[in-house]
């Protein structure tokens, strides 16, 4: 067995990394464009949050997991069909 | 018309600052202007000082149990607290003790009502109605109930309980089992024929009931003078009349305990 290069992942760390495989398994069941848009909109989020959220944070880590529990329990649901996201600028309105 | 300025220390967190730690903002309120509650008072501090204060609230009579949370250390809903007129101290605003936080006063019930859906709050029969319409109940079975159905689901009680504290993913609560009692005993002789299998279903994992360590704060705390202490006591008492007595060894007989019920 050789050195592996892979750091060990604390408790918190597995937690999210488990969170991001059941959005993806999720995304699995739904059809071949939705899960496509789905697994577009699922990694941007957590890799926005990766560089932007201190490691230490966690009371805010905590409560995204909590938060994105609740999404994967309504995406889950068969009735939903897909995730859209919507991007709002808010430096460049323009008041006449 | 004097102007009584009462201080309101409330806890303030948001996820959308998520590097700021929480802690207590403090808002002046002429009493003289407010109404006698403390909903009333946050409704003014929303209204007329800082709209980004979250609360729950819906009935303001009590009776949906929304605006719970913790006044001056006690769990109780706001809409049912009167404010504490004495002005040289500030009243601590909190949100429910060992939950998790969404925002400012409103946190995470999803735990406590999975709990509740758990017990399986409806009627139950085995065999269908006698007449084949309903299930009558006469009026002294009706007024077992009493104490029993007026739980409005506020929380208030399941978070004042430490053995829920510790253990809240195994230990049902006051309330979920203030709620069980309800469906086994009270319809025991009236219409639910499931109690058996009820009672069975709660006891078989020693954490959903016994956990209860009898500190009796639920009963101290309800809002609504309910006693979810004596609904777990006879529930206790029950679980353990309805268990055959088995003969031990000679050599493991000890003094049993008996737990001495009201």
């Amino acid at each position: 067995m050789g050195a592996s290069s892979r750091p060990k992942l604390s408790g918190l760390q597995k937690q999210v990394l488990a969170l991001y495989r059941e959005f993806l398994r999720a995304a699995r069941a739904k059809s071949t464009e939705d899960r496509k848009q789905i697994e577009l909109i699922v990694s941007e989020q957590f890799r926005r949050n990766l560089t932007q959220v201190d490691r230490k944070n966690f009371l805010y880590i905590e409560h995204l997991l909590r938060r994105g529990k609740h999404q994967l329990d309504q995406l889950k649901n068969p009735a939903t069909i897909g995730l859209s996201s919507l991007n709002v600028k808010v430096s460049d309105v323009k008041h006449s | 018309m004097r102007s009584l300025r009462k201080e309101f220390k409330i806890y303030r967190w948001s996820p959308d600052y998520p590097d700021r730690k929480p802690f207590l903002q403090s808002y002046f309120v002429d009493l003289s202007s407010c109404g006698p509650m403390v909903l009333d008072a946050l409704q003014k501090i929303k209204a007329e000082e800082d709209s980004s204060l979250s609360y729950r609230r819906s009935c303001r009579e009590g009776i949906c149990g929304s605006c719970s949370m913790n006044i001056d250390g006690t769990n109780t809903v706001a809409c049912l607290k009167p404010i504490d007129t004495n002005t040289s101290t500030p009243t601590y605003i909190t949100p429910l003790p060992h939950m998790f936080v969404i925002k400012d006063l409103v946190v995470d019930l999803t735990n406590f009502y999975n709990q509740y859906k758990s017990i399986e709050p409806w009627l139950k029969t085995k065999k269908a109605a006698p007449d084949g319409r309903e299930n009558r109940q006469t009026p002294a079975e009706r007024r077992k109930l009493d104490g029993l159905y007026e739980c409005i689901l506020c929380a208030c009680c399941s978070t004042a309980c430490p053995a829920y504290w510790w253990n809240p993913e195994e230990f049902l609560g006051p309330a979920a089992l203030l709620h069980a009692y309800r469906w086994i005993f009270v319809l025991l002789y009236s219409r639910d024929e499931y109690t058996d299998e009820r009672l069975q279903a709660l006891t078989e994992n020693e954490n959903r009931l016994y956990r209860c360590r009898t500190i009796q704060n639920c009963t101290a705390t309800c809002p609504k003078s309910l006693n979810p202490a004596r609904a777990i006591n006879n529930m206790r008492k029950m679980q353990k009349l309805s268990v055959p007595l088995l003969p031990l060894p000679a050599d493991k007989i000890k003094v049993a305990s008996s737990s001495a019920m009201i």
